[in-house]
């Protein structure tokens, strides 16, 4: 449990924006939907919580990376989805780069393997 | 189906609250988890768990777009704090022990203070109901030695102020009388004026229906009254021709003229008629003074300027008549104080009793909330780590104190409505007789009570806020609470002290006037009250002086009444003691000469035989009244014991002769000295009295005292009906008794002393609270050396030792500072005291010894709850 919880603090810090950005690089999303993708593919490893995950989508909306807007279908209530801005764009491309880069050196240096 | 926006919206109540988008899409994303658990086959409790999770763990601070702002405008600002009253709500609901105390302690001071004040404010600084009533002025005639010793006025000196003072625009003069009412239904004793036409003028009111008097009827003959209201809606039924309509008033035909309004009070709500002045002989002695005079000024003139013109214009008089007018002067003073002078050390002393009151109300809610703040500080250090701003936490503290303050202020107007009911209760006959006013059918003052409901919010955020000032922001983000709490403590502590101080005060002064009633009451009066049954009688009679018109009054009463079974003795008495009444004669003393300059002369009293056995005034030489002494017989006199020692020190007066003033004629011989009697109360010196019977000398109005074997009560009926017989055209008054007028006597410190006593109670039971809340505090901050000292085998006796003696050192504290400050706020009662000083070593010993063991007491009890600590627990609890 606590080990899990470190894990979580660290990685998440820095890769919550990049993972967010990547999911909705393929197309617009609602809250529910990111979290459960994250969990997903991560096997269970990264989960976010709710009360976690909106103040960062409103806070990447804040800084105009991505962009929420009311979608109704319907039959349905209506959902909020985003999706991802040029600006958003351009941080996603910077972070991956940037995660290479790191984790290409964790590779060499530590002999982690790629999953 | 579930309300997840409500689910959502209560987990982050107290925090900050996330727009109405973002709760909604938060309600969606806990949902749809609640969903997907179910549709995995989990019970609800479970996926309402793993929905309650997704809540967990939220940042201490919501990014600015996420966060509702109270919205502009009115709408939003009221919607934040409709949320905050309602969070306070819920708070105060969760303290209902603290809520209440301070609840019911601001209910306390906020009432009682407006109470009091309302009663101040109608006698002190309301304004007269007469326009530019601060024009209006009483008209005395003073000693020049000594102006504040005045004396009413006398016909002619006030027609000389009238004609030669031009700072007066007008002036008016009138004189008590009793008028009897008869002919239709029972006949009935009004008090009333006779009164000059101006004085309505002056005043500038306006009758109801009809007309005042016109100058013409100043002058005699004119058979013309003005009634009051009540008289016309009582007496007369209120009959729509009352104008022009002929009453009887002293057995002749008066012409009704007009009716004044109901709120006209001149001088006070008894007074129901006037006649017009009609200046008599009598009248025209310059040594004559029976009349008040009033005046208005002229615009612009100030008291200053016309107490000047005034005293130059007595000085003239004073050369001019020096027999009548030597070493007196005249004076103004302003209409409102008329009445009122003597009821400032009463309400001084309540008014300041009544402070007191608020001001613990104040320290004691003060502590209260410094208690709360102090057990409150990790809720809000883990508050403010969860974002909660320092500005947002001292919201809500504001709003709880707000709330309390509210709830609190609505609880002061039911107690200010029961008290100022009960206050109507006990008011003394000086307050609700002041002139002018209309003290007696008290209301609430809605000025005050917005006035002490501010002042006990505004303490409410002083206090409420403190410790959220004082909180730094390392100290809400750890929960290291050691450091604040002592200095907390020590804030505490000395509101404690304060308080007792306080109390200590009000008791003090409580005391102090139980102590003077006491002493008070202890006097003898001369006379013995026990089965005296009192009945007045106005007679009619055409002045004062001469024989009366019904001779056969005293024997009337006697046969009649006095043959009833049961009754002792029965007399009557034109002026009773301890009913304020009184009459004066001078006389000459046959054989003696009096120094120049210097009068024989006593109080004058008219009585029917059996008086002095009726009241149990002791008869010590000589006889009482009787058949010899009737109309047209030698005139006889009995004086009493103080009338003795003046004028015959060293011989027997019985057969002595005395003369009487210049309006009776002949010689009267003494034929008995009867004991002193206290006529103006217990706290009276004894005085010169002289008695005359009443078929010798005539008085209108007598009071017929009837000693019974048993309870009064049981022979009034019968009583007044044997005196209604006499005459059904004279009016009999009502019965009371002589317990009843010595009761009503002693009302002028009787009223400060219950409510001082009552606000002394409510001070102490404040003053206990106060400890016994900062006691407990400080027991349970010391549970962990208390557990040691138990461990270390410290006996019970020990530990409640230690705690009452920690809490005894602000309560004497409070106690000595209480002391000297109660020394000098006694001096405020000044003339209530009665052979008390205001530093009594006594009652300050019993007061203080009062409140020192309320102090033990209260300390008592958190001190037997340190005893129970067990000393593991706490010491596996560090």
């Amino acid at each position: 449990m606590g080990r899990t919880r470190q894990t979580d603090a660290a990685l998440k810090k820095g890769s919550a924006e990049m993972l967010v950005l990547s999911l909705l690089e393929e197309r617009a999303r609602h809250g529910y939907e990111i979290a459960k993708l994250i969990e997903e593919r991560s096997g269970g490893i990264l989960t976010f919580h709710a009360a976690s995950l909106y103040p960062l989508l409103y806070r990447m909306e804040g800084r105009r990376l991505i962009k929420g807007r009311w979608v109704e279908r319907a039959g349905q209530r209506r959902k909020r989805h985003y999706s991802i801005t040029p600006a958003g764009r351009q941080v996603l491309a910077d972070k991956r780069s940037g995660w290479s880069a790191f984790i290409g050196a964790l590779v060499r240096v530590a002999g982690l393997r790629h999953a | 189906m579930r309300n997840w926006a409500a689910f959502v919206r209560a987990h982050y109540s107290g925090r900050q609250e996330p727009t109405a988008q973002a709760i909604e899409e938060l309600a969606q994303h806990v949902e749809d988890t609640w969903r997907a658990a179910i549709a995995a086959g989990r019970s609800d409790e479970d996926a309402l768990a793993l929905a309650r999770a997704q809540l967990q763990n939220a940042p201490a601070r919501l990014p600015a777009n996420m966060v509702a702002s109270p919205g502009r405008g009115l709408a939003g600002v009221l919607a934040a704090s409709w949320r905050d009253v309602r969070y306070a709500w819920r708070t105060l609901r969760a303290r209902p022990g603290f809520a209440a105390v301070a609840i019911i302690t601001l209910a306390l001071g906020i009432g009682a203070n407006t109470a009091i004040f309302s009663v101040v404010r109608s006698l002190l600084l309301e304004p007269l109901p007469f326009p530019e009533s601060e024009r209006l002025v009483m008209l005395w005639e003073a000693d020049a030695q000594n102006p504040s010793r005045t004396t009413i006025v006398s016909m002619p000196d006030y027609v000389d102020f009238q004609r030669s003072v031009s700072s007066f625009e007008q002036t008016g003069i009138w004189e008590y009388l009793n008028f009897n009412f008869s002919g239709e239904g029972e006949a009935e004793r009004v008090v009333g004026f006779r009164m000059s036409a101006s004085t309505f003028a002056m005043l500038g009111v306006a009758p109801e229906l009809g007309r005042t008097f016109t100058p013409d009827e100043d002058a005699p003959g004119h058979h013309v009254a003005v009634i009051s209201h009540a008289v016309w809606q009582g007496r007369f039924g209120g009959r729509a021709d009352i104008v022009g309509y002929m009453a009887r008033i002293n057995g002749l035909p008066y012409e009704i003229i007009g009716v004044m309004p109901p709120a006209f009070r001149f001088t006070n709500r008894d007074v129901g008629v006037w006649t017009p002045i009609a200046f008599n002989d009598e009248d025209r002695g310059r040594n004559s003074h029976s009349f008040f005079g009033a005046a208005r000024l002229k615009p612009g003139v100030t008291h200053a300027a016309a107490n000047a013109e005034l005293a130059s214009v007595a000085r003239e008089l004073a050369k001019q008549y020096p027999d009548s007018n030597g070493g007196n002067t005249a004076i103004t003073m302003p209409m409102s104080d008329f009445g009122v002078a003597q009821l400032k050390p009463t309400l001084a002393a309540l008014t300041g009793a009544v402070t007191f009151v608020l001001l613990i109300a104040c320290v004691n809610v003060a502590n209260l909330l410094l208690a709360q703040a102090s057990s409150r500080r990790q809720e809000f250090a883990i508050r403010a780590s969860l974002g909660a701003s320092r500005f947002r936490l001292a919201g809500q503290v504001l709003c709880e104190a707000l709330l309390i303050a509210a709830i609190g202020g609505a609880a002061g107007l039911l107690v200010a409505w029961g008290s100022i009911e009960m206050l109507a209760g006990v008011l003394p006959s000086s307050i609700v007789t002041a002139p002018f006013r209309n003290a007696g059918q008290l209301r609430l003052d809605t000025t005050v009570l917005a006035f002490t409901c501010g002042i006990s919010l505004v303490t409410g955020l002083l206090f409420g806020l403190a410790p959220i000032a004082a909180l730094r922001s390392t100290d809400l983000k750890s929960s290291n609470t050691r450091t604040a709490t002592g200095r907390m403590s020590t804030v505490r502590t000395i509101l404690v002290a304060t308080e007792v101080a306080l109390a200590l005060v009000v008791l003090v002064a409580a005391g102090l006037m139980i102590k003077s009633l006491a002493r008070l009451v202890a006097n003898d009066p001369g006379f013995n009250t026990s089965n005296v049954m009192l009945l007045t009688m106005a007679l009619p009679q055409p002045d004062f002086y001469g024989p009366p018109v019904r001779t056969t009054f005293c024997s009337d009463v006697a046969e009649r009444a006095g043959t009833l079974p049961g009754i002792v003795a029965i007399g009557a008495v034109s002026h009773l003691p301890f009913t304020g009444a009184n009459a004066g004669r001078s006389f000459t003393v046959d054989g003696k000469t009096m120094p120049p300059g210097q009068t024989a002369s006593a109080s004058y009293r008219l009585t029917c035989p059996g008086y002095f056995k009726a009241m149990g005034i002791r008869i010590l030489k000589g006889r009482d009244f009787d058949a010899r002494d009737a109309t047209g017989a030698p005139g006889a006199v009995i004086i009493n014991e103080e009338t003795a020692k003046r004028y015959w020190p060293d011989d027997d007066p019985i057969g002595k002769r005395i003369r009487l003033g210049r309006h009776e004629s002949g010689n009267m011989t003494v034929v008995g000295v009867v004991a002193n009697v206290r006529h103006f109360g217990f706290d009276d010196a004894p005085r010169r009295e002289i008695f005359r019977p009443y078929s010798q000398s005539a008085w209108p109005v007598m009071t017929v005292v009837v000693k019974t074997a048993a309870e009064p009560a049981g022979f009034a009926s019968a009583v007044r009906a044997s005196l209604q017989k006499i005459d059904p055209d004279l009016p009999v008054g009502r019965m009371t008794t002589m317990e009843t007028v010595q009761r009503l006597s002693t009302g002028s410190r009787r009223f400060p002393m219950l409510l001082l006593a009552a606000f002394g109670a409510v001070a102490l039971a404040l003053a206990l609270v106060g400890v016994y809340g900062v006691v407990s505090y400080v027991v349970s901050q010391r549970t962990r050396e208390i557990g040691i000292r138990v461990a270390l085998g410290a006996r019970r006796a020990q530990v409640i030792r230690l705690v009452v003696a920690g809490a005894m050192r602000p309560v004497l504290g409070g106690v000595v500072a209480g002391g000297i400050g109660a020394v000098f706020a006694a001096r405020l009662l000044g003339t209530l005291l009665y052979h008390v000083t205001p530093g009594d070593p006594a009652v300050l010993a019993t007061i203080a010894g009062l409140l020192a063991a309320a102090g033990v007491a209260a300390s008592l009890m958190p001190g037997a709850r340190a005893t129970r600590v067990d000393p593991m627990t706490v010491l596996r609890s560090e």
